[in-house]
């Protein structure tokens, strides 16, 4: 079956499913060593708190959050030792591997040069783990060295190859979403296409988990990193998992970005599991597990470690008091390039503390933040009500309608596409404000709402409200202030 | 000795003022109208007590980090340090322990000892050795106002010497000094205290203002319904002498919404009893003390102590925080990670002063029950004494009205026991002969007896003593497992 269907949020066909993977694990030679049946084999081997589904899924129901770092490397051998490190020293309770750049561009020549390279000059010369290079032997050995779910952390367009191989060697878990990568990282990619690199993801996921290895589908909240509306956050991921549970998916873990502001990310983050369970079970995926992933702030970190520290913690407060189910962790090195395995240990212990102090407290309930947690929710119902309206009930046409009405916008995004006509600023006490909302289509309350907040501001500083807010928000956090 | 709240009539503190700068040669360098006029020519930036009183009225906190070292030299390029790289607003100035115990010989031994090893000797800075002027030095080589910090019974001729040389802010009171002393009885302690108290006032009557600060030890582990009574209690002793300049400060426990509770209480309750007690015009402002306890080794977890006290002194309405450091667990700090604490309180606060901590029912309940106990303890305290204060804290302390937990001192009973409760907040497990009302006291049982049911043990003194450990090993309570 060589005809591609048409896309759409249908659950593909198994027939049709196999034909694609036929494509897939042909384009480069460890393609070949993965064979579902003989990787379920292996996959039911492995001890169930060794899934990343079911960790998560776990912490959630005991109201506990759980730690991820971020780390990659081109030799195996080395990224073992730091990922050993991660779990003994950092307490990490997943694992990552980051892919390097010419993986993510699936140019796996260039990879097997990187790796060559590293070998020779005695250092590591890319900036990730080339999974497909090393293939289902080469992740099984990093399954067999260390004991926490191991999760791909991949920013790819197209990750399919990729998550064949690293699934079959026992990881458990992607940042994932065919409507989210194009936003948070591809200048060209069709929609159409990431849609459905990611359809297959999902729906490989899926075969797993159906069997009995669960898989988690880390939903990437990430977007473009910088001063993205919790609204416009919330109604990407819960699109993008409304497109991973169509094909099968059982646990799926819609991702937050901090906006660096308490109240805010907090609301953020309660909405985001409220109106995810309800936007799931309205499409009937009510058997679908959501938990909620916090990223620690996305944007330019300051120079100065202390700094970073102080951020690192910070953004710790709103996700244990917003109840996250899963950190990612930041580096205090982050401004600075690749962090040392002992500078991430210290920032996820950083972490650690700050959810160990806070001894699993919310942020009760108060009119700030039921206000706030009111306008993030009439904003992300009305983009994705228009969404779905738009595809008449189909999500995936309804999201690519969107993009093209500006519908669905980002700023900050790096995909040419996109109407690119939200802009974002912080208003007096540092929460992320409608500078302009282009054509998303935000109700008049909110409108007015976000225009006053801003407006408290420009009247405090006596400034015009304009674009030069915007620019100076940017670039305050790593300079050590909130607002620009 | 009696000691009454009445304030000395000047000729009293004159004459004492003879003996107690003949306890050592440099304090013939001290003439009081010579230092007046000194201070009247101090600009206005360099005095504490305008800081702290320009902090409060607009809503800031001022940094204020730790530091003494044996060289005039050293100490001053450690000030520099400070100011520049730290970014602190207020300069300390710690005494050695040779200078806090009047051996004065001893301490002019270890600055010639110091600089033939060119190391510092002492763990402070020997303000008497150095007299007036060498203390001018340190005033004169930066641009903060310097705050003299130590604790003993009696620093009368160190308070003469450097407030003479323009120091304007002194720690410490009677209460305070009980962690510091085992056999001084209350009266005599109180004796001195008031002599300084006497000499800060006569300053202030001249125009020149100083800032006393109070807190009391071990006060991270002492309920802070117990820290409010006796803080407020050295800051009523201080007006008692026409004083009026009061910095109240709270140490951090790590439990949120009580470290908020408490600090905006205690300045609540600081103002209540100044106006009743006819102290009007005082004006009281607050500082943190970041954790008071055992600080872990693991510098990461010491930044996470670090933030969650600084975002604290600021939902608290502190106009202060003094700072810890990431290498506190080692003894003093490098210059280095003095700043780098700085700089990490530094962020925190800009951005949790930013956006705000919302009340919820959590913090009203918790603010409700120290008002409650406050009162309770201080109305006790005054009818002991028949309305005069200093004859009812002598009176309480003997009747264990006032009792302070783990203070060494022969004349505190010793009979109360705190404990944490399930989510960190320090509670009696014994409040010994302390007054409480029944409804904190069921409060309290209500709040350890839930902890004790999740632990499945009776709530118990090794509870406490675990508690106390638990912070420096990165747990919150004592429970001998991680909590989340």
């Amino acid at each position: 079956m060589s005809v591609i269907l048409p896309v759409s949020m249908q659950r593909w066909p198994e027939d049709y499913f196999h034909a694609r993977r036929r494509e897939v694990l042909a384009t480069w030679p460890t393609g070949a060593q993965v064979d579902l049946h003989e990787a379920m084999a292996y996959l039911r081997t492995l001890p169930p708190h060794q899934s990343s589904a079911l960790v998560l899924k776990q912490a959630a129901a005991e109201g506990r959050a759980v730690m991820q770092p971020r780390a990659g490397i081109a030799l195996i051998d080395e990224l073992i030792q730091v990922l050993q490190e991660l779990q003994e020293q950092g307490g990490a309770d997943l694992l990552p591997t980051n892919l390097d750049t010419y993986t993510r561009e699936n140019n796996y020549h260039l990879a097997e040069l990187g790796i060559e390279e590293s070998k020779k000059q005695g250092r590591n010369m890319l900036n990730g783990l080339p999974v497909v290079n090393y293939g289902v032997e080469g992740c099984r050995r990093i399954r067999a060295a260390v004991d926490r779910p191991l999760v791909i952390r991949s920013g790819a367009a197209d990750s399919r190859l990729v998550m064949e191989v690293a699934w079959a060697g026992g990881y458990s878990d992607v940042p994932c979403g065919g409507i989210i990568m194009p936003t948070s990282h591809h200048k060209k990619v069709s929609i159409a296409d990431s849609i459905r690199y990611w359809q297959y993801v999902a729906r490989l996921g899926a075969w797993y988990t159906e069997r009995g290895w669960p898989i988690n589908h880390e939903v990437f909240g990430g977007l473009s990193g910088t001063l993205v509306p919790p609204s416009i956050c919330l109604a990407y991921v819960i699109i993008d998992s409304l497109i991973q549970a169509a094909q099968g998916i059982k646990h799926v873990s819609p991702g937050y970005t901090a906006t660096c502001h308490l109240v805010q990310d907090v609301a953020g983050v309660r909405m985001l599991k409220r109106l995810a369970d309800e936007y799931m079970a309205r499409f009937g995926f009510d058997d679908v597990t959501a938990t909620t992933t916090f990223y620690q702030w996305m944007g330019a970190f300051p120079c100065e470690a202390a700094q970073g520290m102080a951020l690192i913690c910070w953004n710790t407060m709103a996700a244990v008091l917003g109840g996250a189910t899963q950190i990612v962790v930041k580096s205090y090195q982050e401004a600075t390039g690749l962090p040392t395995a002992q500078a991430n240990a210290e920032s996820l212990r950083a972490t650690k503390s700050v959810m160990t102090m806070l001894a699993n407290q919310r942020l009760p309930d108060s009119p700030e933040l039921l206000e706030e947690m009111h306008y993030i929710e009439l904003e992300t119902r009305a983009i994705l009500d228009r969404v779905i309206e738009l595809g008449n009930g189909d999500v995936v046409l309804g999201a690519m309608a969107a993009f093209e009405s500006g519908v669905l916008d980002c700023p900050f995004s790096c995909w040419l596409p996109i109407a690119n006509k939200v802009l974002p600023a912080r208003d007096a006490s540092g929460a992320i404000r409608f500078l302009d909302p282009g054509n998303l289509p935000l109700p008049q309350e909110s409108i007015d709402y976000h225009r006053a907040r801003l407006n408290e501001r420009a009247r405090q500083r006596q400034v015009p409200l304009n674009y030069a807010l915007t620019v100076a928000d940017v670039v305050a956090v790593s300079e050590g202030r909130l607002i620009g | 000795m009696k000691v009454t709240q009445q304030q000395w009539p000047l000729d009293r503190m004159l004459a004492e003022r003879r003996h107690v700068l003949a306890q050592w040669p440099m304090g013939r360098g001290v003439d009081l109208e010579e230092a007046i006029a000194y201070h009247r020519q101090l600009p206005p930036a360099r005095n504490a007590a305008l800081a702290l009183a320009r902090a409060r009225e607009e809503g800031r906190v001022l940094i204020q980090p730790r530091a003494g070292v044996a060289l005039l030299e050293e100490h001053i390029a450690l000030l520099r340090h400070l100011q520049e790289k730290g970014g602190a607003d207020l300069l300390p100035t710690t005494i050695d322990s040779y200078t806090r115990n009047r051996r004065f010989s001893e301490a002019d031994a270890a600055i010639t000892e110091s600089r033939e090893r060119g190391r510092s000797m002492l763990n402070g800075f020997p303000g008497v050795s150095y007299g007036v002027g060498g203390c001018r030095q340190v005033v004169e080589a930066v641009e903060r106002p310097v705050i003299l910090r130590t604790a003993t019974p009696d620093f009368r001729l160190g308070a003469e010497i450097m407030l003479a040389a323009g120091f304007t802010g002194h720690t410490h009171g009677a209460m305070g000094d009980l962690a510091y002393t085992k056999d001084t009885p209350m009266e005599e302690i109180i004796h001195n205290w008031q002599y300084i108290d006497r000499l800060v006032a006569y300053y202030e009557a001249m125009g020149c203002p100083i800032s006393r600060e109070h807190y009391i030890p071990l006060c991270s582990v002492v309920p802070p319904g117990l820290q409010i009574v006796v803080t407020v209690i050295d800051g009523l002793l201080q007006m008692g002498q026409g004083a009026y300049h009061c910095l109240l400060g709270y140490g951090q426990n790590g439990c949120l919404y009580q470290d908020i509770a408490s600090l905006r209480v205690m300045r609540e309750m600081g103002e209540e009893y100044a106006a009743r007690l006819g102290y009007g015009e005082a004006m009281i402002t607050t500082s943190l003390h970041q954790w008071m306890g055992g600080f872990p080794k693991d510098e990461a977890r010491a930044y996470s102590i670090i933030c969650a006290g600084a975002a604290v002194a600021a939902w608290g309405g502190a106009s202060m925080t003094i700072v810890k450091t990431p290498d506190e667990a080692f003894g003093v700090p490098t210059k280095e990670a003095n700043a780098d604490g700085c700089q990490a309180t530094r962020m925190m606060l800009t951005f949790a002063a930013a956006v705000g901590f919302p009340v919820g029912a959590e913090l009203e309940t918790e603010m409700a029950m120290l008002r409650l106990e406050a009162r309770a303890v201080l109305d006790r305290v005054l009818d002991m004494g028949e309305g005069d204060l200093a004859r009812g804290v002598v009176a309480a302390f003997q009747a264990g009205v006032l009792d302070i937990p783990f203070s060494p001192n022969r004349h505190n009973r010793a009979h109360v026991m705190p404990v944490r409760d399930g989510t960190g907040a320090f509670r009696y497990l014994d409040p010994g002969d302390i007054p409480l009302p029944r409804e904190v006291l069921a409060y309290h049982r209500e709040r350890v007896a839930r902890r004790a049911e999740q632990e499945g043990r009776p709530p118990s003194y090794h509870m406490t003593i675990a508690d106390i450990y638990a912070l420096s090993k990165g747990l919150t309570l004592g429970t001998g497992a991680h909590v989340g």
